[in-house]
């Protein structure tokens, strides 16, 4: 497994190289030149096939499918900003601070705007202003992380864990510690809805937040300037990318991802608290490394993180299936899951770095007969 | 007079926010320069003093570690286990040796994988510490142990002194394990100081291709930091037990960022090769006395993680503003330099 995915020299050159032909060309747009999605898409295959084997009769129903489907958007979206300040070579520590915020204060404008007895048509538009509004507080909170990385020099770690106690603790103070709960009841009809029990609203979103995502990273200028910044800020400052606005930009996309990821579990749990997915900044981290995203910043990509994602939920639902095993028991694979990953890539990056060398000997000693030593 | 040199220092503020914060809390409750108050402040330092001291020196050879409250809550737990399955009476000091042991281990992992990886010391930890959480919890089905074997519950009924304030007949008493954190605090004072390892933390944090040219060895600097990272974490864990009269392994879930916040509002740049005892000892008595004093201000305490999120802003923003500007001024500086003499023109044509 490589943790070096994609990186910006990549980027848009796929169609060329790729060969023509459906199958052939997405094995070779998807596998061939990325080594690492390939052992994802195996890691996936092994333990989508392994709980189907030890229990058909539960893993292997339409429900129990589509449970998966529902409960990963939240953490996911939180995943792909995550993975956008990592491509960056920073950390969005507050991405879970951000999502209990807008999810609270989302919470307490929904409380006063939909009464009782109001009629569905203004509930549906409340609903979407609190959507507009949970984009605005991430906006607000991304540019706190953005600008205190940018314009004042603090670490990404430590400017994001402020950011996160800040935001947090006002989080904290405006509802004492207590939870926000008489929700009106059409922001949960509407956010655990299942549409023909098959497609849950929520992977709607996660969907349409990773294309977005996506075609920014791959499609868009902004793209090519975090790739360039993450591989090397000097180099890129030199090449006339405004580095502090990239930052700033990334660090807004994280918030507004976290912000709708907040409106999300507002909508699962049907209530609001400062507390709520203490363990998702961690989880969203480890889906970063797994899905091949270099903590050292410039690589990474949506699809990486998505089978990533994929590849936990099918785990920690797994898990669920086997009442004798404690909850805990998570924390520790995942945090295996995490330095073997690491490791892996290591190795597999020394292994390719030295069959490189032994190419480039092999050339050279082809092409001059005798000077070879 | 303030001299000029001890304005650009960070400790200077860090004091200077302290006296401020003691002053206003004399001010609103006329409790603060109690005996019992000083006494409970300083009891409430012993823990995340001494981690804090570990991690400043983590921190300063340009690592991070979010896995020791994890890895204090392993090693506490199992040689609590350990000695209760002994029936152990001997002495405590046999607890603190397997407690410290263990963390030492485990500690030694996180600069293996550390120096080996060469990826963020955070991201490794981070793992490092989730593991040992789960293994805790999970595997040793880890509850409240409330009987204490009886060498450790001893050592918790020992005081230094006990006070009695007058006033409002509450009082405090420093127990025994305060000399740890002395200890630990001069020890940690002497190797940066006094020591060619306290050299080689400097410098390994400073540049470590740097430090590795000049001769340190970067493989045992890494494991020592985090090898006495570890220690001292299972050292602290106990030393809680013994504070709190029982075993609580979840009760240190979420402490790393309550250190990693005292270690950098002390002045340590998280970049590594900067940072000091003194400037550490302070940021932990800040951030110890805003969790303890609020409420004398007549603050409620959901406040607290507010105002330690505007202290950690403030207090990191306020040197990483002056580093940008020293930047900033330094680069004008030699780029009026190159202009005026053409060299730096010269310097990059005459390149290769």
């Amino acid at each position: 497994m490589s943790i070096q995915g994609r990186g910006p020299a990549a980027v848009g050159t796929d169609r060329k190289t790729a060969p023509a032909g459906g199958l052939s060309r997405i094995y070779g747009t998807f596998f061939r030149r990325e080594p690492h999605m390939r052992s994802l898409a195996l890691l996936f295959a092994i333990s989508f096939a392994a709980l189907s084997l030890l229990r058909p009769s539960i893993f292997l129903t339409r429900s129990y499918l589509v449970n998966i489907l529902y409960l990963f958007p939240e953490y996911g979206i939180l995943a792909l900003g995550m993975m956008l300040c990592m491509i960056s070579g920073g950390i969005d520590l507050s991405v879970t601070a951000t999502a209990n915020m807008s999810g609270i204060l989302c919470a307490m404008f929904l409380v006063r705007a939909v009464p009782a007895g109001s009629s569905a048509a203004w509930g549906s538009a409340m609903l979407a202003a609190a959507v507009l509004l949970a984009l605005v507080i991430g906006f607000a909170c991304g540019s706190l992380c953005g600008l205190l990385i940018s314009k004042i020099g603090i670490p990404p770690i430590l400017a994001t864990l402020g950011a996160s106690d800040l935001i947090l603790g006002g989080a904290v103070a405006l509802t004492r510690g207590s939870a926000i709960s008489n929700l009106p009841p059409i922001l949960s009809s509407v956010g655990s809805y299942i549409i023909a029990d098959l497609i849950p609203v929520s992977l709607i979103t996660f969907a349409l937040c990773a294309a977005a995502v996506d075609f920014f990273l791959r499609r868009s200028t902004f793209g090519m300037r975090l790739f360039m910044l993450g591989a090397n800020p000097k180099a890129s400052a030199f090449s006339g990318v405004n580095n502090d606005a990239v930052i700033c930009r990334t660090y807004i996309t994280s918030g507004m991802l976290a912000g709708l990821s907040g409106i999300l579990m507002c909508a699962r749990f049907n209530s609001a608290r400062a507390d709520f997915g203490a363990s998702y900044t961690m989880q969203a981290i480890l889906i970063c490394v797994l899905g091949g995203v270099n903590p050292n910043g410039g690589f990474g990509s949506v699809r990486g993180v998505t089978l990533a994602i994929l590849i936990l939920q099918i785990l920690s639902s797994g898990f669920n299936m086997f009442p004798g095993i404690s909850n805990f028991y998570r924390d520790l694979i995942w945090g295996l899951v995490l330095i073997l990953v690491m490791i892996c890539s290591v190795l597999g990056n020394d292994l390719r770095l030295r069959r490189m060398r032994e190419a480039l000997r092999k050339e050279r000693t082809a092409f001059t007969p005798g000077s070879g030593r | 007079m303030i001299p000029g040199r001890l304005l650009k220092r960070n400790e200077f503020y860090v004091f200077a926010t302290i006296a401020v914060f003691v002053a206003v809390i004399e001010f609103q409750s006329g409790q603060f320069f109690t005996n019992n108050n000083i006494a409970d402040i300083a009891r409430s330092m012993i823990v995340p003093g001494m981690l804090a001291m570990g991690l400043m020196m983590e921190i300063i050879a340009g690592g991070i570690d979010v896995s020791f409250p994890s890895i204090a809550m392993l090693s506490m737990y199992s040689s609590i286990l350990i000695m209760r399955s002994m029936n152990y009476t001997g002495s405590a000091v046999f607890g603190f040796a397997v407690s410290a042991g263990i963390g030492l281990c485990l500690g030694i992992i996180n600069g293996i994988l550390v120096h080996w990886l060469k990826l963020p010391a955070f991201i490794i930890t981070l793992g490092t510490g989730s593991i040992c959480r789960g293994f805790t919890q999970a595997v040793l089905r880890s509850r409240n142990i409330s009987i204490l074997p009886p060498p450790v519950a001893a050592l918790g009924k020992k005081y230094l002194f006990t006070v009695t304030n007058a006033e409002s007949g509450l009082s405090s008493s420093l127990p025994v394990v305060f000399i740890f954190l002395i200890a630990v605090v001069i020890g940690t004072a002497f190797i940066l100081r006094y020591t060619i390892l306290g050299r080689g933390i400097y410098a390994l944090g400073g540049d470590s291709v740097a430090a590795a040219r000049a001769g340190f060895n970067i493989l045992g600097t890494e494991l020592f930091v985090y090898g006495f990272m570890g220690a001292l974490s299972g050292f602290v864990g106990l030393t809680r037990t013994v504070l709190t009269g029982s075993c609580q392994p979840a009760s240190f879930i979420g402490y790393e960022m309550t250190i990693i916040a005292a270690v950098v509002l002390g002045g340590t740049r998280i970049s590594g090769g900067t940072g000091t005892v003194t400037g550490t000892l302070l940021g932990t008595l800040l951030l110890t006395m805003v969790s303890n004093s609020l409420i004398l201000l007549g603050i409620p305490t959901y406040w607290s993680k507010f105002t330690v999120g505007v202290m950690i802003v403030i207090g990191t923003g306020m040197s990483a503003w002056q580093a940008l500007k020293g930047k900033t001024k330094l680069t004008s500086v030699v780029a009026e330099r190159d202009v005026n003499t053409g060299e730096g023109a010269g310097r990059c044509g005459n390149g290769s």
